[in-house]
């Protein structure tokens, strides 16, 4: 069900030059500033749409249009239904009245009967936690007092649609809780909403379609990812890499297990015990064995001691050489846990379609003080998982990637998958055929501009140039041209093979959709594969080299998709969250939410 | 063309009373809270003026306002007049001075002068009855014709709301008003048969001026709320006063003031977020 339609609608302000001023106004012939123009958007019921953009860009007077605080200029807007608005909070208060006087003012002006206020109103008073104070001037409230009392009355509103500009929450850290939780409730309610936001993890988490706007107009609206990825070509038009960006963002992770020796054993100083680490296929059954792409959980259990706090939760997988594959925690993930009181509980990390080759890993879980100086508890490497499937070619995981141009994959009888031990002791190599002759490799970023540095989570491209002579015609049937990423310590993460088409000048492209390598150094080896000859034509073994960088400290060669879920015993000093006695939270973090803020 | 001005067209003023009772409440408790005195201020004020006239015109200049007793004389133009006056001023400024929830909320803007006016009839309501009680005070009968009382006062409103709408969106725009309006004011207290008898201006003016002034609308308010208040005035009445003077002008001005009102206002809410911030 449609609520709210805009047909081409538009707001444009007068210009009123100061200088100019009043016989301008008589004859009202100020210059004209078109704020917003050309804006069709459909809001349907159960829909959560996102509106980003930069400063100026409109956002708010879009929001104040579809609140109805402003009319529009040209076009019109059809609303079916209530539209509440947090855009202002407690707009109106009167500093002399008392809070619950400020209650019904508010609520009043807001649009609601005096029988809908009376109904809510000890809600509201619950909800802002002023207590005694509601009867106290508002005057003497502080300015986080105000805004709670403001949020309260706004939200206890009956609506469709909910329309707020990056004020979700308010107040201190268990209030904002608190606010995300209603926003949250709001959404499982199917109620409608529409939010301004800066922040592209929240529009990415929770919105259902999003709206790019730029100099008044809509730049770019529909699914999430593609307006987010829009938004930041937007941003970055202006040189979002600047050199004082990249200085300032991480460049190195941990990638590679420093203490192979204590894997198995345990430590910590035992406030909270380990009571259960295991693993959990996608039915939900305990295992070891998982196959190469597979939807995987770990689990632990664990039995709080002592209340503490300033805490977090991290896995890490290893692959059995040592090699640090990633290491998941909740404190890079964003996720602020409090306190935890005696009792028991648990976390999970699940990760959807783990790309991970096959070959056995070893992960390890651990509860973690803030600073990651001690252990409460650490199992090291003490969970084994063996994911099966058959090996290719020794890669570490299977990034999401493909060529530019579509041919014909090799059959599986011509598959012919390089032999790469025969690139062993030739690190840093080249082999050159005369009939052969590769161009210098190019490294191009999402904008289609060459560079070396590029960013976790970001489009990556290799632009690969090469001739092949006549000559060859023959045994380049049975030849497949191969790309292979390394680490620049030797670790072959990813590697790719493309049928060669023909003799000639070939140029061909590797797209990386989303790079998930994480920050450090890599190394690019290419080669042209004769498989009847069972060598390779030529090739050029880690020459040319390239740097990952994020914004986001991380462990590991690689980015999964995970999820946490957690279940942390509550602290019987703070405020009940819910009935249950617990906090339960599902974070969702997919693809680089945290990532995109650059 | 666009929804929301359909929502806040007045036909549906009577869907947002509670709202307009809710903003004349905030107006009366922001004046009366504070003061010690609190609501009497505004039941001294006129009566006090009153006295005021009486002591300066009747004891020192010897001005008699006629049959009656000139102090009731006075007092029964001089409430309604200083209705009139405190709600026409107060309301002058109100759309600019709300101009924090006018941006940010989405409520019918016209209830804010419409409001302010309200807040001033519910201090005119306690007025009218101590009024009341001095006409029985002083021994004047109260004749039938008070049942009139609340159609004169409701055209009165009427009027009241038209200017304020009128001079409460011109004031947004061209802020000058809020003078011309002191103004006018001044002279059209000076123009009414308020502070002295109607009966003396037909008698020393000329028969053209009086025909003038005769067709100022306040003359006529001035006159039913005599009519009203003290009985048998009707029959002493001047010769001058008639039916078209005293009530189809009003009646014809206050509708005519009330659309103007509405109009002008409908037209200018849209200019409202142009001129409100600077």
């Amino acid at each position: 069900m449609e609520i709210i339609r805009l047909n081409n609608a538009g707001r444009k302000f007068n210009k009123i030059d100061k200088r100019a001023d009043s016989k301008d106004v008589l004859k009202s012939r100020g210059s004209v500033f078109w704020a917003l123009r050309n804006i069709y958007m459909n809001i349907h019921k159960e829909e959560i749409i996102g509106i980003i953009g930069r400063n100026g860009s409109g956002k708010t007077t879009l929001l104040n249009i579809i609140a109805g605080s402003l009319w529009v200029s040209e076009g019109e807007i059809i609303v079916n239904g209530k539209v509440s608005a947090l855009l202002t909070l407690g707009a109106g208060f009167q500093d002399e009245f008392t809070g619950q006087e400020n209650i019904y003012l508010n609520a009043s002006l807001l649009g609601m009967k005096r029988e809908e206020i009376n109904n809510v109103y000890k809600d509201i008073v619950d909800f802002s936690e002023l207590g005694d104070f509601i009867n106290a001037p508002i005057g003497s409230y502080s300015a986080g007092m105000k805004m709670r009392l403001g949020f309260s009355i706004a939200i206890h509103k009956e609506f469709d649609v909910l329309v707020t500009d990056e004020i979700m929450a308010v107040g201190d850290v268990s209030f904002q809780k608190k606010c995300f939780e209603k926003m949250a409730d709001f959404k499982r309610q199917g109620k409608s909403m529409v939010i301004a936001t800066q922040d592209i993890g929240i529009a990415e988490r929770f919105c259902d379609k999003l709206f790019l706007l730029e100099d008044g107009l809509i730049a770019a609206s529909g699914a999430p990812m593609e307006v987010i990825e829009r938004y930041q070509a937007l941003l970055s038009k202006n040189k979002i890499l600047s050199e004082g960006a990249r200085s300032s963002m991480v460049t190195e992770t941990k990638r590679w297990s420093t203490d192979m020796e204590e894997w198995g054993r345990r430590e910590g100083t035992k406030e909270v015990v380990i009571t259960d680490f295991a693993m959990f296929n996608k039915s939900g059954v305990k295992t070891n064995k998982i196959k190469c792409g597979e939807t995987v959980k770990a689990r632990v259990n664990f039995t709080v001691n002592e209340e503490i706090d300033n805490f977090h939760f991290g896995v890490a997988i290893f692959r059995e050489d040592g090699v640090y594959c990633y290491g998941p925690n909740t404190q890079f993930d964003g996720l602020a846990i409090q306190r935890m009181g005696k009792g028991d509980g648990y976390f999970e990390l699940e990760c959807d379609k783990l790309p991970l080759m096959p070959g056995v890993y070893y992960l390890s879980a651990a509860i973690w003080d803030k600073n990651e100086i001690f252990a409460y508890d650490y199992y090291k490497c003490s969970c084994k998982l063996e994911i099966s499937g058959a090996p290719v070619y020794g890669q570490l995981l299977s990034l999401r990637s493909k060529w530019y141009g579509f041919r014909m994959p090799p059959s599986r009888k011509e598959r012919c998958v390089p032999n790469l031990d025969y690139l062993i002791d030739k690190w840093e190599k080249h082999a050159n055929n005369s009939l052969i002759t590769f161009e210098p490799l190019r490294f191009l970023n999402n904008y289609g501009s060459k560079d070396n540095i590029f960013l976790t989570g970001r489009e990556f491209k290799i632009k690969l140039d090469f001739k092949i002579d006549a000559l060859l015609k023959e045994s380049i049937k049975e030849s497949v041209l191969w790309v292979g990423i390394y680490r620049s310590d030797k670790v072959y993460c990813h590697g790719s093979i493309r049928k060669v088409s023909s003799c000639g000048v070939n140029s061909e492209i590797l797209i990386y959709p989303k790079l998930d390598l994480l920050p450090g150094g890599y190394k690019v080896s290419i080669g042209i594969w004769d498989s009847a000859a069972n060598a390779f034509l030529a090739y050029s073994h880690g020459a040319y080299s390239f740097k990952v960088i994020s914004d986001k400290r991380d462990h590991g060669t690689v980015y999964l998709e995970h999820r946490w879920n957690l279940h942390i015993p509550k602290n019987p000093l703070q405020p009940d969250l819910n009935n249950h006695g617990y906090l339960e939270s599902n974070f969702v973090k997919q693809n680089f939410g945290g990532h995109s803020n650059a | 063309m666009n929804k929301w001005v359909d929502t806040v067209k007045m036909k549906n003023v009577f869907e947002h009373k509670e709202l307009i009772y809710e903003l004349a409440i905030r107006d009366l408790k922001v004046r009366y809270r504070k003061p010690f005195f609190g609501f009497f201020w505004m039941l001294i004020i006129p009566f006090f003026t009153a006295l005021v006239y009486k002591v300066l015109f009747l004891d020192f200049m010897h001005i008699s306002g006629g049959k009656y007793p000139f102090f009731i004389y006075l007092i029964t133009s001089l409430l309604p007049w200083s209705y009139f006056m405190t709600a026409v001023q107060g309301s002058v400024g109100s759309v600019l001075g709300s101009k924090n929830i006018i941006n940010q909320i989405s409520f019918p803007k016209y209830l804010i002068p419409v409001s302010t006016v309200l807040a001033n009839l519910l201090n005119f309501i306690p007025a009218i009855i101590i009024l009341l009680g001095f006409i029985a005070a002083f021994n004047i009968k109260i004749s039938v014709l008070i049942l009139f009382l609340p159609i004169i006062v409701l055209m009165h409103t009427c009027l009241i709301i038209g200017l304020s709408l009128l001079v409460s969106a011109l004031q947004v725009v061209y802020r000058d008003v809020e003078y011309f309006v002191q103004i006018i004011m001044m002279a059209l207290f000076f123009l009414t048969p308020g502070v002295y008898s109607l009966e003396e201006v037909i008698k020393e003016g000329s028969p053209i001026l009086v025909k003038i002034y005769m067709l100022n609308p306040l003359v006529g308010f001035t006159n039913l709320y005599r009519i009203v208040f003290i009985g048998g005035y009707l029959n002493i009445m001047p010769r001058e006063v008639n039916v078209f003077n005293t009530i189809i002008i009003p009646v014809v001005f206050s509708a005519g003031i009330l659309c103007a009102g509405y109009f002008i206002f409908n037209k200018y809410e849209k200019k409202f977020s142009d001129y409100l911030n600077i």
